[in-house]
């Protein structure tokens, strides 16, 4: 499958990820984004192999009396991805500079 | 639940399980897995005091669904809707022959079931336009010995009903007569209605301009009379402008005042006219004057509209209490006559909707022909299939995908089709409107809609969904490893196919048979109407109505002679071999009838005199229109105003009134205002003056020179080339005569005709096209089912010819099967059309609707056809190389 760009609350919730956030709701609270947003983008993610998923130790998760929980990590393929995203937003970035700044069309931002 | 103190966040927890019923089955388990170790872990901990925490939870509980919903998506996802297509399409690119086969099946049923629907819809299923429509009722006076349950009314009758009657809230009188307007430019000929104030409320006519007339200005006292236009002559005379208002028209020499301007929908459509055009430009009140409130003289027609909660039935019963007491009251003067009361969608839709309903009956005849084509053809191709789809599931395709696959197939078919099908559909309703615009009421408001546009598509998909679900369903049977076993191409010849198709085929046969047997019933009937006419000659005859105004010619004596010169100077136009004139010429709508006596007969109980048509004729009237002169003589000149009354009688009237007797001598006597006694001098032939199909009637024929009462008559002109050639000199000649007269209606009787039995038409084309279509769609069908089961006989056929067997053998065998299952439908067939003759009964003409000659016609088409499908494989079959049939096992 040729690679897509990611959008950007996927970028979003990958970066949260290779920072080290691991689990669904704990990605929520990092990016503020909603549970209905997060997911889909986790699902996305893991079917281009940007991130994979592995169930937590039954053993831990019984000890604290719940059931298990399921954690999310980068793959290779999912650094190189955030990487080339990263570049590109930081390219849109200098483009919007002037918008931000003020000093682009009336009205700007 | 938030003070539970429980910490596990059961609310949430049961949202999720709710949620998860969302979720694709094979992927639930993980799912809420994954869902509920979050909720629980975020969960702990969280008690009452984090009212905050678990309200936040729930909110993110409740975007689970969100996650379902894609995940659901991803399931049906674009690739795998891709992949499916992608199958689909190849149909189309490897079996082109089937699928333009089952594309042009389903279009053709989709597309005549769609535009004979639309036609049904907008005659039968939609409302009339006016308010409350189903209250609206037509109230007739209903003579009972003669048979005449819609008879128009006397005013005497209507005042009375409107007086003691509690069924309706209240009840209109209407008249549709012409008139003559003149004033600013050229004279025109107008429709016109004379309605009664109550007419308004009854209908619920709100003008689009200015106001209706008021009870007051109905009053034959209020002088000028207040007038109501239709839009259209609003639009075409005035411009559309509101100075229209108030303004003073002169109609038929009387002045009359526009008071309001009806809405453009406004729509009535008169069972009995005096006005051909029926175009009822304007509308002034009624005025019933005090002389005309007799009982005599009937010529009103009634409109009422039923009180809340009333029924039709109640009404019926009220009316028929009421014509009683008026019968007690009136004595012999009402002696078998009743009221009537008729829905008024009834009274306009009337015979069409028989019609209209046989025909969509045809119509989803040819509808099951085409699915149980599209049936078969699906059932065929998914035996062949069986190999293919053994293999996918060995390989761990599971049954909903193959389901689903096969069902994008057969919907995608039934889409393409359903396109095809509307584009047919439109055509067919511009087709079918202009074929029968003038014919059927309310034709002119059928059209496509977007409900209609909905019925189709819903139709298609249907199509494709029922009958591509059973073959999905039965190839993605669990077992159906077994067939890669058993060499997977005789697996389909199972029993219970085998008994679906010869079903399918004596079913196709059955229902094409009633369709072609109907239509070459009314074929037959068309025919016997053409042949035999209305009893004139109608080959070059013009006639062209003229009416004199009471104004410039107040006395019988100017009318008589303006008539007279007019004939003469007709008759003296280039090309006209004969002229003359009648007053209510055949064909044109409205006649005159009254009851008479025969002197020398016994005096009949009241109610029960014999009546006749009465006609009156310049002298040369029935030279000029053919009708033969049975005995006796016609008028002459010598018949003049002050000479002996004689009458001419119709040859029905001489046989009924004075059988085996010789009618010439005998003496008459009409109430006309006076008592008329006259002497019959010639008896002359039949004429059917509303059209073949109409029974023929007593007629008595007086010669307008002696006696006379209307204003107006049709001349009629024999001409020896095309008659409409010699319409300007006519319209010369009656300029000559008076330039203010305006020339109104002229036609040839060919057209009249020819519109007369134009409803009887339209029902043969319709019915003829589809059961073409039918006959077409079941030879496809019988094709296909031949051809397949000869293919799945290969090896058995192979066989027998490596024993021997000679290929006319094997044709034979094949074509005699084949026959078997036709023959099984053409009885069916038969036996059903026999059940429904009963249905076209009132439809035919002169004709037993068991008719043996249309059903046997139809019997040897149909077997032709289905002989001619089932011979082209059976050919096939008979060229069978064993070796290589047998070599490929």
């Amino acid at each position: 499958m040729p690679r897509k760009t990611l959008g950007n609350t996927t970028v979003a919730v990958l970066n949260a990820i290779a920072g080290g956030v691991q689990y669904g709701f704990d990605i929520m609270d990092a990016t503020s984004l909603a549970s209905g947003t997060v997911y889909p983008a986790l699902g996305r993610l893991e079917r281009q192999g940007l991130v994979e998923s592995r169930w937590e130790d039954h053993a831990r998760a019984a000890a604290e009396k719940r059931p298990p929980r399921k954690y999310y990590r980068i793959t290779g393929a999912g650094t190189i991805a955030l990487t080339e995203s990263a570049r590109r937003i930081a390219e849109l970035g200098r483009a919007l500079r002037p918008l931000v700044d003020g000093k682009g069309p009336k009205g700007g931002v | 639940m938030i003070h539970e103190p429980d910490s596990r966040p059961r609310l949430a927890l049961l949202l999720l399980r709710l949620i998860s019923y969302l979720v694709p089955a094979s992927r639930r388990r993980e799912w809420r897995a994954e869902w509920s170790g979050e909720i629980v872990h975020r969960g702990q901990g969280a008690t009452r005091r984090h009212m905050r925490k678990r309200i936040g939870l729930l909110r993110r509980t409740a975007g689970a669904i969100v996650h379902a919903l894609w995940l659901r998506k991803q399931e049906w996802s674009i690739d795998l809707m891709g992949q499916d297509l992608k199958y689909a399409f190849r149909i189309f690119r490897r079996r082109p022959l089937f699928a333009g086969i089952i594309v042009a099946t389903i279009g053709l049923g989709v597309g005549t079931t769609t535009s004979m629907f639309s036609v049904v819809n907008g005659i039968l299923l939609r409302p009339l336009p006016f308010a409350s429509p189903e209250e609206l009722v037509m109230v007739w006076e209903h003579n009972l010995p003669r048979n005449r349950p819609t008879n128009v009314v006397s005013p005497a009758n209507f005042i009375a009903w409107g007086e003691r009657n509690n069924v309706f809230t209240g009840l209109g009188a209407l008249t549709a007569i012409s008139g003559t307007l003149t004033g600013d430019g050229e004279p025109e000929r107008i429709g016109l209605v004379m309605a009664t104030a109550e007419v308004w409320p009854v209908m619920g006519v709100t003008p689009a301009i200015g106001r209706t007339f008021t009870p007051e200005e109905d009053l034959p006292s209020a002088g000028r009379r207040a007038a109501l236009l239709s839009y259209g002559f609003w639009q075409r005379r005035f411009g559309g402008s509101r100075d229209v208002l108030g303004r003073v028209l002169t109609v038929n020499d009387e002045t009359i005042e526009v008071v309001g301007v009806l809405p453009e929908a406004f729509r009535f459509r008169f069972p009995y006219t005096f006005d051909a055009t029926e175009s009822m430009d304007v509308w002034m009140a009624h005025q019933l004057p005090a002389e005309a409130r007799s009982i005599y003289g009937r010529w009103l027609q009634v409109v009422g509209r039923l009180r809340q909660g009333v029924s039709v039935e109640q009404a019926q019963a009220h009316m028929e209490s009421i014509a009683a007491r008026i019968r007690e009251e009136r004595g012999d003067a009402m002696a078998g006559w009743s009221a009537n009361v008729v829905p008024l969608h009834q009274q306009v839709v009337g015979e069409t909707e028989r019609a209209l309903w046989i025909v969509f009956a045809a119509v989803v005849g040819v509808l099951l022909i085409a699915c149980a084509n599209v049936a078969h053809l699906l059932l065929a191709r998914s035996t062949e299939r069986i190999p293919e789809i053994a293999a996918r599931t060995a390989m761990g395709a599971t049954r909903t995908r193959i389901v689903r696959q096969l069902l994008t197939e057969s919907v995608m078919l039934g889409l393409v089709g359903g396109v095809v099908g509307m584009a047919l559909a439109f055509g067919a309703v511009r087709l079918t409107v202009l074929l029968g615009a003038d014919t059927v009421p309310r034709l002119d408001e059928v059209g496509i809609d977007l409900g209609i546009l909905g019925f189709a598509a819903g139709l298609s998909l249907l199509t494709g969904i029922v009958f591509g679900l059973v073959p999905a369903l039965q190839l993605s049977r669990p077992n159906l490893g077994d067939a890669l076993k058993e060499g997977g191409m005789r697996a389909g010849t199972s029993r219970g196919h085998a008994r679906l198709r010869t079903g399918l085929v004596v079913g196709e046969v059955a229902l094409s048979l009633v369709l072609l047997a109907g239509a070459g019933l009314l074929i037959r009937s068309f025919v016997n109407l053409v042949e035999t006419g209305i009893g004139v000659d109608a080959e070059n005859v013009l006639v062209a109505n003229v009416q004199l105004p009471d104004s410039r010619y107040p006395e019988e004596e100017n009318k008589i002679r303006a008539f007279e010169d007019l004939v003469s100077r007709v008759s003296n136009i280039p090309g006209v071999m004969e002229a003359s004139a009648i007053t209510f010429a055949p064909l044109t709508g409205a006649g005159s009838a009254t009851d008479f006596r025969a002197f020398d007969k016994p005096e009949p109980q009241p109610g029960e005199e014999p009546v006749a048509d009465i006609r009156w004729v310049h002298r040369d009237y029935h030279r000029a229109m053919g009708i033969p002169l049975r005995a006796g003589r016609s008028f002459s000149e010598a018949d003049g105003a002050d000479g002996q009354l004689v009458v001419l009688i119709s040859e029905w009237m001489a046989e009924n009134i004075w059988p085996n007797e010789n009618p010439l001598g005998k003496t008459i006597l009409m109430e006309w205002g006076d008592t008329l006694v006259a002497q019959v001098v010639g008896v002359v032939g039949d004429v059917r003056h509303g059209g073949p199909n109409m029974e023929s009637r007593a007629k008595i024929y007086w010669h307008h020179v002696q006696f006379s009462t209307f204003d107006f008559m049709t001349l009629v002109a024999r001409t020896d080339r095309d008659p409409m050639e010699v319409l300007p000199s006519i319209r010369q000649a009656v300029r000559d005569v008076d330039p203010l007269l305006p020339v109104y209606q002229a036609e040839t009787v060919d057209d009249l005709l020819a519109e007369a039995i134009a409803p009887q038409r339209f029902t043969l084309v319709m019915l003829g096209v589809f059961s073409i279509v039918a006959l077409v769609l079941a030879a496809i069908g019988i094709y296909g089912v031949i051809s397949y089961s000869v293919s799945q006989q290969v090896r058995e056929l192979g066989i027998r010819v490596a024993l021997g067997a000679t290929g006319r053998q094997i044709v034979g065998s094949v074509v005699r099967r084949a026959f078997l299952w036709i023959g099984g439908g053409l009885l069916i067939g038969t036996g059903v059309t026999l059940l429904a003759s009963s249905l076209v009964e009132s439809m035919v003409f002169e004709i037993e609707p068991t008719d043996p000659v249309a059903i046997s016609l139809a019997a040897i088409v149909l077997a032709l056809s289905a002989l001619l499908a089932s011979y082209l494989p059976a050919r096939r079959a008979g060229r069978v190389d064993p070796a290589r049939t047998l070599r490929t096992e």
